[in-house]
Formats: structure tokens, sequence, C-alpha cells
């Protein structure tokens, strides 16, 4: 069902008294009730603009963009508060805040003049908290939080809003990975089991391709393409999108790679996890597999000098660790 | 320790702060009436108080028409600062902001300076001649001044967006006024140079009952209007964009925080003079004292401390030995910056935002 969607939508960014600069037009673009979709582009590619003209932050430069089949425009701030929150790159000053009276602000558009917190609000607050599983914290200033739990924190404020669709820019960028790869977890938990519809912007391809319910890829000059991860993998937009001279996005991995100018060729031969990392410090140093090369890596099973390197006149030097066997490759 | 689930001021230690801080209050507020150069006797003081009889005529012209009107104006200057300062702040998201920020009290100072230099310099007389006359010709040329750099600065602040941009055309406002200021100093007589100088260091003794009739109200009202802005406020602490997200008008909230700001400033300044430092560190140590920026226990405690602070500075500007020669300006930065900086060491948890 959808929730929110575009029609011949531009966006960009509209100067006085100069020409208006158009990021991208012709956006026709829909989000679904209950869906995690991941909007992903290069830097420039008008990632924030398209988020903050969803919110209403920007305005349209032309096109229309429908919420709930009713154009946006046709909102008044008071409603639009209770359909769409945010989580932005914006700087706080909320450090001597806890983290109980932050999230208790989502309650606000809810709230009377002096923002009084109702039992039901409380309660909203708390539920919130424990859904992004950080209720222990509850009284701890904001301050004092990680940078992974101060970006729960503001995504708690976002669901204590209780709006059917939470929009996200770029939240995961100055986490650590293991934080990263949580906030995906969490936002993906939250669409699936809440029923909410959350879009995030992220230069995660990686985490995008493996919890997102659908992509949609921004590039300047190119229209934009929407599919789940696996339909773009497939027909090849992924390449198109992110390629630059010498990266290379690896359609049966899912990973990009760099591709080096003067690959030496060599064949790699054996199986499980030990070849696959092997390939990988291989490719590394320059390496491409190819079964055709001169040169053969053996990957033994049984031996207990693990690897062993064949050159052209049959002669083989056996090693026991990767390192061995980069030393030797390079002598 | 299980903590109450609760909402802003209704924390059990905030209420028992806030307690403390009122009996503060009341205590200098009777010891601004009870102590000065004449000594008067403490039952003397409470009888002329309670409107009791007394023998000395003298003391109860001394107690009514001197020392209750300034510990009035002290209480209310102080508080009406430190809110403003407060929402300067917050507004600004900078730690540098005060009441005086946008150049309003510059408008006041080049409004007097006007008055006392130019006015004079005409006349050909020393201002400090004529008394009665100058004095409400210093009270309308401060205020006129600063509400004219008020009006200016709400109507920039319908033109510039940005905030920060918004900061420094005030800041650049102050200068222009600054330098005005200071070319008519250079063409002035000493006299008029000095009693402008003197006005600059600000006082809390120049209001008669007659002009409390209006500096009064104004105040007050200006604080039950910061007292419904507190929501306002809190959002702001989360930046333009997440307030908007929560509803929030940004523009007009912008327009009554400069607003509100803006006429208490220009009101105090007018019949005070350019009282320094409190609107600046008055938020700041309430924010340490209170540990949080939270507006809804903020404001009522910058409102507190503000008063707070105003009566005692003006207690020590008044100590018998000083006999009231100490300028407020003096004393409240000579007394306040230590404060802030210990306050500062004993709390380096905290966070200056």
């Amino acid at each position: 069902m959808k929730i929110l969607h575009t029609e011949n939508l531009s966006i960009g960014f509209n100067r006085k008294r100069k020409s208006e600069i158009i990021l991208h037009k012709g956006i026709n673009i829909s989000l679904n009730k209950g869906e995690f979709v991941c909007l992903l582009g290069p830097n420039g590619a008008g990632k924030s603009t398209l988020i903050r003209t969803f919110v209403g932050f920007h305005k349209a430069l032309s096109g229309k963009v429908f919420l709930n089949n009713k154009e946006i425009k046709a909102y008044s701030e008071k409603e639009l508060t209770k359909q769409i929150s945010v989580v932005l790159t914006e700087k706080t000053d909320t450090s001597n805040i806890t983290v109980n009276e932050l999230v208790a602000m989502g309650r606000y558009p809810y709230t009377g003049f002096f923002g009084k917190l109702t039992t039901d609000d409380l309660r909203i607050v708390d539920e919130s908290l424990e859904q992004v599983g950080i209720a222990e914290m509850k009284h701890k200033l904001c301050g004092e939080l990680s940078d992974g739990e101060a970006q729960k924190t503001i995504i708690a404020k976002a669901l204590a809003q209780k709006t059917p669709i939470i929009i996200l820019d770029e939240p995961t960028a100055f986490l650590d990975l293991p934080s990263r790869i949580d906030i995906m977890q969490l936002l993906k938990e939250l669409a699936h089991n809440s029923g909410k519809t959350i879009l995030l912007s992220t230069h995660e391809l990686d985490l995008a391709l493996q919890h997102a319910d659908r992509l949609f890829l921004l590039a300047q000059g190119k229209e934009i393409k929407c599919g789940t991860p696996e339909d773009l993998v497939l027909n090849r937009d992924f390449n198109s999108f992110f390629e630059k001279e010498g990266i290379e996005f690896d359609n049966n991995s899912g990973n990009f790679i760099s591709t080096g100018k003067n690959l030496k060729h060599i064949n790699i031969s054996g199986s499980g996890i030990e070849f696959n990392w092997v390939s990988r410090a291989l490719r590394r140093n320059g390496f491409i597999h190819n079964e055709n090369a001169e040169i053969c890596i053996k990957i033994n099973d049984s031996d207990n000098k693990k690897y062993s390197i064949v050159s052209k006149n049959k002669t083989e030097i056996k090693v026991d660790s990767v390192e061995e066997l980069l030393f030797e490759l390079k002598k | 320790m299980k903590i109450k689930e609760t909402d802003g001021m209704i924390k059990p230690n905030n209420i028992i702060l806030s307690l403390m801080l009122l009996l503060g209050i009341i205590l200098f507020f009777v010891l601004n009436i009870a102590l000065g150069s004449v000594y008067i006797p403490f039952p003397e003081v409470i009888k002329i108080l309670l409107g009791q009889e007394t023998e000395n005529q003298v003391w109860v012209n001394i107690i009514i028409k001197s020392r209750l009107p300034q510990t009035i104006t002290a209480c209310l200057s102080g508080s009406g600062l430190a809110i403003g300062g407060l929402m300067m702040q917050t507004l600004f998201r900078n730690p540098l902001a005060g009441p005086s920020i946008l150049g309003i009290s510059s408008g006041a100072s080049l409004g007097v300076a006007i008055v006392i230099m130019f006015v004079g310099n005409i006349g050909g007389i020393a201002f400090s001649g004529m008394e009665a006359i100058g004095n409400f010709a210093v009270i309308f040329a401060a205020f006129a001044g600063s509400v004219l750099v008020l009006f200016l600065i709400l109507f920039l602040a319908r033109k510039v967006k940005n905030n920060a941009m918004l900061l420094i055309i005030g800041i650049m406002v102050g200068y222009i006024s600054s330098s005005l200021v200071g070319v008519l100093q250079f063409y002035s007589i000493s006299e008029n140079v000095h009693a402008f100088a003197i006005w600059g260091l600000a006082s809390f003794s120049n209001i008669s009952w007659n002009q409390m009739k209006f500096f009064i109200p104004v105040i007050i009202m200006g604080m039950i209007f910061s007292i419904f802005l507190m929501k306002t406020l809190n959002m702001l602490l989360l930046g333009e964009n997440y307030a908007k997200n929560l509803g929030l008008n940004i523009k007009r909230a912008r327009l009554l925080i400069i607003l509100i700001t803006g006429l208490l400033t220009a009101v105090i300044t007018a019949f005070c003079g350019p009282v320094a430092f409190l609107g600046l560190a008055v938020p700041h140590l309430a924010r340490m004292l209170y540990s949080t920026s939270n507006h809804k226990v903020l404001v009522p405690g910058v409102l507190f401390f503000g008063a707070l602070l105003a009566l005692f500075c003006n207690l020590i500007a008044r100590m018998p030995g000083f006999d009231g020669a100490l300028p407020i300006n003096a004393v409240t930065s000579m007394i306040g910056a230590p404060i802030v900086i210990s306050v500062i060491l004993k709390k380096k948890k905290l966070h200056l935002n």
C-alpha cells in the first residue's frame, strides 16, 4: 500500500534572482507501508535534498509529493508533525539533558502549551526507549552517551513522535561498524514489526544490500532506480551507478573491489574458507585468478604446510602462512 | 536507587534547590533594605516596611523612597537580564550570547551619548548641571535608542534566515553605535564624557516610584512571556530542523524570542544603564547548579538566580564601607566572574554545549 509517492518531482535549490539549480528531475517513486528502504547515491547526488523535500524542509522545484494520496503542501505543520518524523545529521545542543527528556520531546506535538506529559506520554516514551534498547540509560545525560547510543536516542525520539513514516538522513555516519549494523538491524525490525515506513539515506552499500527491502539509487544525470537490492544487482544497475575507474562492483560477492591497472594472473586451486581468504590476499597484492596462468597456488587440506607455490618449471615451495606465501611470491 | 518518573521542575532536587534560591532572595531582599550607609535599627526597618508609625521620618524616607525601589529594581533587572541571556544563548546556540548581543544596549548607549554629549555640547553646558530634566532625557534617549535597534534587528530577522548571520549583524550594529559614541566622546567636554562613563557603569538606584509604575509591569510581562516559551526553547535545543519537524513555527518563535529579550533589555538599560555580566553568566550558573539544559527547569531557575545575584551585587555595592561608591558593573563582574570560574572548575563534567 502506497503511503508516500512523488509525481514528476524536481529537487534542487531556488536561488534568489538567479536561475534555479536542478539536482534531479522527473522523480517518480513511492514508499509502501511497513517497508524499509535505503536511498543510495554518490556524494552530491541530492540525497539529503530529496529527503528534505519529503519532510517539507525544502520546496519542490516542480512536481508533487503525496502523503496518503493528499499533496504534502496541503498538510499544516501540526498535521505533518504527526505523519513524518526525522533523524538528521544536524548537531543538537542536548548534552545537558537526559535521554528521557530528549525522547520526551518527541511527544511535544501532542502536548499542550507547557509541554506537560500525561501518563500516556510517559508510557510511550518508555516504550520507545525499550524498542531501541536503551531503556537502562534513560536517566543518563545525552553528553555521556557513545555516538551509537546517541543515535538510538534520537531514533527513540522519532518513535515517540508516533508517526507512520520515519525518515533518516545518514543515521550511520560517524559510527563504528558494529553500531552501524546494529542501527540498520534495528531500523529493519522496526519497519517489519511495527509497520512503520522507514526511509534512510546512507553510503553503506553493503549494509543496505543486506537489510533493505528496496533501494532507491540516485545519481546526477541518471534516472532514479528503484527495486529490491537483488534486482538492482542482477540488472547491473549497481555497477552503472557506483563504478568509477579502478573500482568495480563484483556482482558475485556483492562487494566493491579495487581493480589495479597491472594485474598479474595466477592460478589458485583449492576450496573452502582458505581459498576465499588467500584469493583476497592475492588480489590485494595485485594478482587475479586465472586458470591458465603459469604460476599456481595450491591449498593443501591435509598437509601441515598449508600452501604451496608451483612455478613455471614445476618447482614447489611450501609455506604455512599467507604472510610467507606473499613473501615468496614477491621474490 | 529508583528515580521517580518526573517531568522538569518537579524533581525533588530541583524543588529543594529552587526553595533555597527563593529563601536566598528573601534574605538578600531584606538585607538590601536593612543595610546601607545610614544605620537604621532592624526593628525599625520592619516597622517602616509594615507601614507602622516611627519617630524618625528621615529613616522612612530612606527606606521607602530609596532602598525599597532600588531593591525591587535590582531584583527585577537581574531576573530580566538573566532570562534574556538564556533565550539568546539558546536561540543562537552560542554560550557567549547575552541579552545585549544584538546591539540593543549599544543602541541605548548611543541614545544616551547623543543626549549627554551632543545636546550638551550644542548647549555649551555640562550635562550634569541639569538634574531632573536630565534624568528623564537619559531614560527616554536610552529607550528610544534600544527600541530603534530592536526594530532594525526584527526587520532584518525577517530577511535573514540564518541565525549565525543574524548574530553577526547584531554585533555589527553594536560596533556601529559604539563607533558613533566614540566620535561623540572625542568632541565632548570632559564633564560630559565623565557623566556618560558613569551612566555606562549602571546603577539600580535611579528609579523613582513614578517610573516604577512603568518598569515593574513591563518586566513582569516579559518574564511571563518567557515562561510561555519554555517548550519552544527546549525544541530549539534540538536545532531548527528538528524543531520544525516537531511542529514549531521557527520564524514566529525567533521573532517572539528577540522581541521579548529586546524589550526586557531596552527597558532595563533605559532605567539602570547597561548592566554587564549578569545576563551572560546567570544562565551558565543555573545550568551548572541544576545540571540540566531543560528549559522547564532553567527558565524558573534563571529567574530566581538572576534576582539573587543582582541583589547580592547591589548589597556589595552599597556596603557601609563603600558608602554607595561602587558602581554596579564593577561589582557584577568582580563578584560574578570568580563564581563562574570556580563553578566551572568544580563541575568539570558539565558540558557547555
